[in-house]
This record gives structure tokens, C-alpha cells and sequence, in this order.
């Protein structure tokens, strides 16, 4: 695929993803399960493509989903427990 | 002078409390870890947390080749070392500099800070790179998205097409970390994937010959530095760059430049450093940002009920001073965590992008809730992301945007009041003696900004002078 389509495609896949993640989960479920499930979708659409063998890509799934887990309950518990900041 | 070192000695020990010293630690990692990362912005940093740049281009002038000398160690304590010395100066000239503009902006009335806000916007234009025409369009699109809400007198609902969040206004910090934030993830994903190559490290602790060596460098950058940071809209890249362009002017080995010149890269690091603090003076003094990242300080400074300008060193007195302190404890764990953290961090540049923003997203996210807890404010930082992406895209400058939504509110209320108190003549607006001198500063930048006009004006002086 040339460069520039490439380009273009990964923007408006992350764009989207963007505007799903703000206008659906978010506010409408505890916000430590949307982000987390906002990063683990995000990592998994944009390395499924890539030239590994299925079980590498799986590995990448479950790596995808741990470091959701963690950064949406990293990032809740430092903001509300730590600054006490409101999260949607 | 002496009650004045002695405010500060009070509030540098006032500020020694583990938990400010926490706060400074935490805050100068998170600055640094995304100052390293390609695609992510100081402008970002500051958005995210208030609290691979384009000022940083300079630094790889010299920087690379003296990494390709097996030097990068020392290449990165040069950095290190002229980033704190350019911080320092930086910090010396806002205890300076900032009671001195202050006691000078308490004569400013309406009408000065009408034509200084207006000032600001048309000089980030011009001088913010690139077309001086697409810089106004930028600053007028900032003024316009300052009018959506409501009029500041008289209440009157603008652009709020019968919604009430429309009518609260669009919030300024939202805005700027869709601008800053949103955009700059949207960026990072268009363009091809970066993947970093790591080479080996020598010693990256400085030697003090080096420093010594390069003092009248240190110093000159460091004014150039300051001087550009008060400027609004032109930003550490500018500063960088001026800064090297002098020290190769002045330099007896310019030769060395370009090639691996230790004294260029000092002088790139130090003016691009002392562009900081000076950047936050105006914002002290006149409630002016000199640039993007003071555009977003100034932003939180208002949300938490400080009011920035004149009257800052009047209703807090002891503020400056716990600035300057906080400014000194940041510089000194800059210093330390830069000659410990190359190491570390040589690992965090190997995150791939795909790992690496939608972290990112979704701590633009919450830093645009948590100011008012209001999910109208993800929808705004949304749009801002989506209109600051494309504007970059299309080559528009983003500070002069900027300047225009922080500075729209004072040039508005300033304008009003003017005209209340001169019963609607504008008349005061040009015949006050600063009214006068800015106004024909304000046009002599837009007349300059037209090529036709700064070509013949520059033959004419040229002709002269033969």
C-alpha cells in the first residue's frame, strides 16, 4: 500500500477509535473499564496486520490487554487517589 | 533587594515540604519521558500534566554528528548541562525582570491592554514561521472561538445556537489539549512508524572544561533566549536557533559548526532553556503568554483562581517568589535526572506508537474533564483536535491560534471598557502616548509581513546605503 494511503488509513482508523472511545464508553461505564478497553482495542487493531505467526499475534493480544488493565487502573488511581481529580 | 532575597529564601523553604519535592520529581520525569518521545510536544507535556521537539532540531545540528563520533554520551551532557544553565539564567532574569514590567504595567489602562493583546496576536502571526498570512487567519480564528458563550457585559448568548453548554463558552484548557494533545496523537499515527536505533552510550557526565570554556556563549544565548521567550508566539525553536546562529557569527572555530561543535550545541540548548522562563514573564506581568507551553500555564494559573497580569503582585504578593523557588527545585532535578535517565530512557524510545497514544488519548481525556467535570468538554477537546490537526496539516502556525483564544476575553473586556469610559470615543485608543507607539508597531509588523512592502523597504534602505 503506498505510504500516503497508509497513512491516511491508520489516521482515520485512530481517529475513529477517538471519537467511539469519547462518545460512547466514556461517561457510561466506570471509566477504568473504558480505557482500559479503549487501549487493549487500539494496540490489538493496529498490530493485528502485522507478519507474525498466530501465536506471536495472540501473545500480542494478551500483552494488549494487560497493559490496558494496567494503564486505565494506573492512570484511575493516580488521578483520583493521588490528585483528586472527578473522571468522567 | 535584600527583602526580596529573603522572600525567596522563605519561600524555597517553604517549598521543601516532601510532598512539593514529590510533586517537582514526578512532574520533571513525566516533562522529560515526553520531551524524548518523538511526536510528543513540551505544549503537551504542560497540557497533560499541568504541568522529539521542533526546538530540539537545532540541538541535532551538532548533536548527531557527534554521536556518529562514538560522543553521544557527551553530546548529552552538553545538553544537559546547557539546558540547566539556560533554565538558571532564565530563572534570574524573572526575579529580575518580573517586578520591574509589573510596576510598569500598573500604569497600563483598558486601552493599552486592548492594543497589547492585539499586538500580540498580529506579532505571533507574523513571526511564528512560514506565511505571516495564514498566522492572522490563525489569530483570528482564536479571537472568533473566544466570542462562542456569552458577552461579557451585557450576557448576550453568541454562536451558542440555543445549547447551554455553547453558552458557558468553550473552555480554554479543553481547547488546548485538543490543540496540543488530540492533534499531536492524530499526527504521530499519520505519519510512517518511527523505529529508534540504539547505539552505545559513553560517559554522559559533562566536563567543566567544557562549560568553562563556552561561558560568553552561555551568557549570550541566554539573553537571546529570554528575550525571544518574552516575545509572544515564537517559542523555543526560535530561541534555539537565533541562539546558534549567533554563537557560529561570534565563534572562533565556526567551522566546527554542523560538524560536531561542542560550543553549538551549548548555545542551542542554553537559548532554547532560557526561553522557558522568559516565555512565563509577559505571562506574570500582562497576562500574555510568550509562548505555547506559558499559553497553557497561564490557563491553569486561571483555573485555580490566580489571576495573572499587574494585579498578580498585589493580590499575592509572596507568588513570584514561590515561582522562582519552584522554577530553581524543577532545574536542579532537570539536572540530576538528566545525566541518570539517558540510560533508562534509551528503552522507552523503543515503545511503539501504537502502545504508546492511546495512553496518550486518554490522558488528554481526563485533563480535559477534570477542570469542570463536564463531558461537553471531551466533545470540545474532540473537535479542537480534529480543527488543530487539519490546520497543521494544512501548514496554519498553532501559537498565533492560541494566543488568539487566551488573549480574546482581555482584548474584548479591555476594548468595552475603553469605550465605556471614553463615553464610545476612540479616540483615546490612539492619541495615549503606549496606545500611539503600539499601534504603529502593530501596523509597521503587518506592513513588514507584506512581501511587496519589506522587499521595497529593504531596497530602498539598501539603495541608501550604496
Amino acid at each position: 500500500m503506498p505510504t500516503h494511503v497508509e497513512g491516511a488509513a491508520t489516521l482515520a482508523v485512530a481517529g475513529a477509535l477517538g471519537v467511539v472511545f469519547c462518545t460512547v464508553p466514556v461517561g457510561r461505564m466506570p471509566f477504568r473499564l473504558a480505557s482500559a478497553i479503549f487501549i487493549t482495542s487500539f494496540i490489538v487493531i493496529f498490530e493485528w496486520p502485522a507478519p507474525v505467526t498466530p501465536r506471536d499475534r495472540w501473545r500480542r493480544v494478551g500483552t494488549a490487554a494487560l497493559q490496558g488493565l494496567a494503564c486505565g487502573t494506573a492512570i484511575t488511581l493516580v488521578f483520583e487517589k493521588v490528585f483528586y481529580v472527578r473522571l468522567p | 533587594m535584600f527583602d526580596s532575597l529573603a522572600r525567596f529564601g522563605h519561600a524555597l523553604w517553604g517549598l521543601m515540604t516532601p510532598y512539593t519535592l514529590f510533586n517537582a520529581v514526578w512532574a520533571t520525569f513525566m516533562g522529560i519521558v515526553i520531551g524524548a518521545l518523538p511526536g510528543l510536544t513540551a505544549t503537551m507535556g504542560v497540557a497533560l500534566f499541568t504541568t522529539l521537539t521542533p526546538a530540539s532540531a537545532c540541538s541535532t545540528l551538532d548533536g548527531y554528528p557527534l554521536a556518529r563520533q562514538g560522543l553521544a554520551g557527551r553530546a548529552m551532557g552538553i545538553s544537559t548541562s546547557g539546558s540547566w544553565l539556560g533554565t538558571l539564567f532564565g530563572i534570574l532574569c524573572v526575579a529580575a525582570f518580573t517586578p520591574i514590567l509589573g510596576e510598569m504595567a500598573l500604569s497600563f489602562g483598558s486601552y493599552e491592554f486592548f492594543w497589547i493583546a492585539v499586538y500580540g496576536i498580529v506579532i505571533a502571526g507574523t513571526l511564528s514561521g512560514g506565511d505571516a498570512l495564514k498566522g492572522y487567519i490563525a489569530g483570528f480564528l482564536g479571537l472568533l472561538v473566544a466570542t462562542v458563550g456569552r458577552e461579557p457585559y451585557y450576557n448576550f448568548p453568541r454562536f451558542a445556537f440555543d445549547s447551554t453548554d455553547l453558552s458557558g463558552g468553550i473552555g480554554l484548557l479543553p481547547a488546548l489539549v485538543g490543540v496540543f494533545g488530540v492533534s499531536e496523537v492524530l499526527l504521530a499515527m499519520r505519519r510512517p512508524a518511527v523505529k529508534a536505533i540504539v547505539d552505545k552510550l559513553d560517559s554522559v557526565i559533562p566536563r567543566v572544561g567544557d562549560v568553562l570554556q563556552y561561558w560568553r556563549t552561555i551568557i549570550r544565548s541566554g539573553f537571546i533566549g529570554v528575550i525571544i521567550g518574552i516575545l509572544p508566539g515564537l517559542g523555543e525553536d526560535a530561541a534555539a536557533w537565533s541562539s546558534y546562529a549567533a554563537a557560529k557569527r561570534a565563534s572562533k572555530e565556526r567551522e566546527k559548526f554542523g560538524k560536531g561543535s561542542i560550543e553549538g550545541l551549548m548555545a542551542a540548548e542554553t537559548g532554547e532553556a532560557s526561553s522557558v522562563p522568559g516565555a512565563i514573564i509577559p505571562v506574570l506581568t500582562l497576562a500574555i503568554p510568550g509562548s505555547a507551553p506559558a499559553a497553557v500555564l497561564m490557563a491553569a494559573m486561571m483555573v485555580h483562581g490566580m489571576n495573572p497580569g499587574p494585579m498578580l503582585m498585589i493580590d499575592q504578593p509572596t507568588f513570584l517568589h514561590e515561582m522562582v523557588a519552584m522554577l530553581l527545585i524543577a532545574d536542579m532535578v532537570k539536572l540530576v535526572f538528566g545525566f541518570i535517565l539517558v540510560r533508562p530512557l534509551i528503552k522507552i524510545l523503543l515503545v511503539p506508537r501504537e502502545r504508546l497514544m492511546p495512553v496518550v488519548f486518554v490522558l488528554c481525556v481526563v485533563g480535559a474533564f477534570a477542570i469542570t467535570s463536564q463531558v461537553f468538554d471531551i466533545y470540545v477537546m474532540l473537535v479542537f483536535g480534529l480543527i488543530g490537526f487539519v490546520l497543521r496539516e494544512l501548514k496554519f502556525p498553532m501559537a498565533p491560534l492560541v494566543l488568539g483564544l487566551v488573549l480574546g476575553d482581555l482584548l474584548e473586556k479591555n476594548l468595552t471598557r475603553g469605550l465605556v469610559l471614553s463615553a464610545g470615543d476612540v479616540a483615546p485608543f490612539f492619541t495615549r502616548p503606549l496606545c500611539a507607539a503600539l499601534v504603529l508597531a502593530t501596523a509597521a509588523t503587518i506592513l513588514w509581513s507584506i512581501p511587496g512592502v519589506s522587499e521595497r523597504i529593504g531596497a530602498l534602505l539598501g539603495g541608501r546605503r550604496a
